[in-house]
């Protein structure tokens, strides 16, 4: 069963959920797919066994063999080509390709384009393979390549928890793709809620079964109830505010090991997922 | 007229209080001396602080993706085995194209024998320009889970410009996206200066980093503001201590307050209700004028 | 000489736009008789990404030995450099950044 944990932004204990969820949980991996920051580990510190470099295809220009016919350039809509004729030259704009390989379908000079591969970012397996992570190269313009490349290091454990990037663009798609259950992260204030909306759109969108978990909730506000109530969510767990939860998660300590009391609270929610799913 | 100065306001992740400070200085500066830009197009925010009317609303058109025509299409897969973005995929029987997954790179209408597949450009959001209290704003909303925010942003911005232009105003308040994505490479690319939210936790250094790096591969000005610094003073003192070696000036510290957290829930800025953190919040804008040289 | 100009409208008396990729018009004109060889509408203007690029490749495939606008992005300049495309940046009407590029040295 894999549960994705999602939330609209950032910053709204999303990391806390997922991890707490992969310690308290019996034949669970965690999978770190917010690759831009990934930082489960500093919660997991997981023994890493296994650090592959990851790269995309791209092209390379043979000038000896190119006629400058400009065909390439004309069909990569990215346009990450410039061939330039009077220099017998052609430019690549690496930062802008996207690795499609049409400029090679297209050119008509057998050899003028070979595909040769660009590193974008790492991807480390660790735990017996039950932790697995990705950090994206500074300067990759998308983080979906790399997140669809972790996918193949996701182990059969009974639960695996993917930590999705934040927000509602493209790499949050490809992470919740294939989940079977999304659990949403918020903050009971008007930008959590906010944002929460905005996450429950795509989640709906993609026809997932999914339910909130509430962080620093706070007894006096219930906007992150009334938000549920009016879109028929389940509300799965509230995580009150507490200083010494939010001093501890600033020193890299986990919720379940500050207060140990969460890890029943999460084990009888996997249990609860497992039947809404079934 | 000089084209105006672009301060854009980023962290390395979400819920550092980037909002917090942008909403601020939004309310610091005078109604007409900035246009205000919400480049957080993936979950725009700032409208919440400032109640907008919209004025205009436009489509933005996206990427075009590739469409099948059944009554063309022979069965061939040819599609499926030529998309690298694992677009295509063969259900009930038929060959389908997620929209999603779509990169709309051709590929497959090129490699296609029975030509039965076109491009399609899709309306993947929308940009508005509103009136508020405190000026001007552009902002916009994407679809969930479409692509291309950075050219979105892009667009945002762009309109910031004109609006800019029309009015006489001569800097440009961008309030950034999260992370160190495309989306905020558009967003810092050409601005004055960029201001970092960081919060001293566990990872406050390493995401400092990181976002410095984005700044400095686009040699855009970065200064950094700690927000929440009491919450682990050493690691505050950390972070201070590595500005100092990197030359990147401190432009302020900005204690956990529950005034702050009382106000967002308000819908606030906490300059609008904190009286201290006001004073800070001067601080922080003089020092960012004097860097960007504006009066 | 075929001069290519980022123009912000379709006659002599427009203004170089003040961007170059994204400008409203693309212009060529023959610069020593200010004939007009073409004046479309940027269909680049609005595109998403590698806009710099596609205008770049639009002055090298046709022929253009010169660009008048404003500053280029990175991608662009080392296109067009690459080209032998000369650069010439100017504010001002087109008329006036044609007198101005003919007297240059
Ligand atoms: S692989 Fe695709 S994006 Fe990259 S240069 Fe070739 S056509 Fe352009
Ligand atoms: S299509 Fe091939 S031959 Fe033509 S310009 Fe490109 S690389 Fe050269
Ligand atoms: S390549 Fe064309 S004909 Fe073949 S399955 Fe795809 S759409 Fe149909
Ligand atoms: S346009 Fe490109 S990404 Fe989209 S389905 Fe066709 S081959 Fe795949």
């Amino acid at each position: 069963m894999k549960v994705a944990v999602a939330s609209g932004k950032g910053g709204t204990g999303k990391t806390i959920v997922s991890t707490s969820l992969f310690l308290s949980v019996n034949d669970a991996a965690y999978i770190d797919m917010d690759v831009e920051e990934p930082n489960g580990a500093i919660f997991i510190s997981p023994e890493i066994e296994r650090e592959e470099r990851f790269s995309l295809p791209v092209p390379s220009f043979n000038e000896n063999i190119c006629t400058f016919c400009n065909a390439c350039a004309e069909a990569c809509v990215y346009s990450a080509i410039s061939v330039i004729p009077q220099a017998k030259k052609v430019l690549f704009f690496e930062e802008l390709c996207h690795s499609c390989g049409v400029c090679k379908y297209v050119c008509p000079e057998p050899g003028a384009i070979v595909e040769v591969p660009k590193e974008i970012g790492t991807i480390r397996v660790g735990n017996n393979g039950n932790f697995v992570e990705g950090t994206l190269d500074i300067g990759i313009p998308s983080a979906v390549p790399l997140i669809s490349g972790i996918k193949r290091y996701i182990p059969d454990n009974d639960v695996v928890i993917l930590d999705s990037p934040p927000g509602t663009s493209c790499p949050v798609v490809e992470t919740l793709k294939d989940s079977d259950y999304v659990i949403l992260v918020t903050e009971p204030t008007p930008f959590g809620i906010n944002d929460l909306s905005l996450a429950l759109d795509i989640v709906r969108e993609l026809e997932k079964p999914h339910g909130i978990i509430v962080n620093k909730h706070n007894e006096k506000v219930s906007l992150a109830r009334e938000f549920a109530r009016s879109k028929d969510v389940e509300i799965l767990l509230e995580i009150p505010f507490s200083r010494k939860v939010a001093e501890g998660y600033s020193k890299g300590i986990p919720l379940v090991d500050i207060e140990p009391e969460y890890r029943s609270n999460f084990k009888d929610l996997i249990e609860r997922i497992r039947v809404t799913i079934s | 007229m000089k084209r105006a100065k672009e301060l854009v306001i980023i962290s390395g992740k979400g819920g550092t209080g980037k909002t917090t400070l942008s909403g601020s200085l939004v309310r610091l500066l005078g109604k007409n001396e900035k246009v205000i830009c919400d480049s957080d197009v993936d979950a725009a925010d700032m409208f919440l602080l400032f109640e907008p009317e919209t004025e205009r609303e436009e489509d933005f058109r996206g990427k075009s993706i590739a469409v099948i025509n059944y009554d063309k299409c022979v069965d061939c897969g040819i599609c499926q085995k030529v998309c690298r973005f694992d677009a295509v995929a063969l259900e009930d029987g038929k060959y389908q194209i997620n929209p999603y997954s779509c990169d709309g790179c051709t590929y497959c209408m090129l490699a296609c024998p029975a030509k039965a597949i076109s491009m399609e450009q899709q309306v993947v959001g929308k940009w508005f320009i509103s009136n508020t209290d405190s000026g001007s704003m552009v902002h916009a909303r994407l679809k969930p889970g479409a692509e291309n925010s950075g050219n979105l942003v892009t667009m945002v911005k762009h309109q910031s410009h004109l609006l800019a232009e029309e009015n006489g105003i001569s800097l440009i308040l961008i309030d950034g996206p999260p992370g160190i994505g495309c989306p905020v490479t558009s967003a810092i690319s050409g601005a004055n200066l960029a201001v970092i939210v960081t919060e001293p936790t566990f990872s406050g250094i390493h995401d400092l980093e990181r976002v410095l790096g984005v700044t400095g591969h686009f040699q855009v000005s970065s200064a950094i503001v700690i927000n929440k610094y009491d919450m682990n003073e050493k690691n505050s003192r950390d972070i201070e201590r590595f500005a100092k070696e990197k030359d990147i000036p401190l432009l302020g510290k900005i204690p956990l307050s529950t005034c702050v957290m009382d106000a967002i829930t308000r819908n606030k800025t906490p300059v609008d209700s904190c009286p201290d953190i006001k004073s800070i919040m001067e601080d922080i804008l003089g020092k960012i004028k004097k860097l960007m040289d504006i009066q | 000489m075929k001069v290519f100009v980022a123009a912000a409208g379709k006659d002599l008396d427009s203004m170089v736009a003040d961007r170059f990729a994204r400008c409203p018009v693309i212009m060529g004109i023959e610069s020593e008789t200010g004939e007009i060889l073409e004046a479309i509408d940027n269909p680049y203007k609005d595109g998403t990404g590698g806009v710099g690029v596609k205008v770049a490749n639009h002055i090298i495939q046709n022929g253009y030995k010169a660009a008048i606008g404003p500053q280029t992005g990175p991608n662009a300049t080392s296109a067009l450099e690459e080209g032998g495309i000369e650069l010439f940046t100017f504010q001002g009407t087109i008329r006036d950044a044609l007198e101005a590029f003919n007297k240059r040295k």
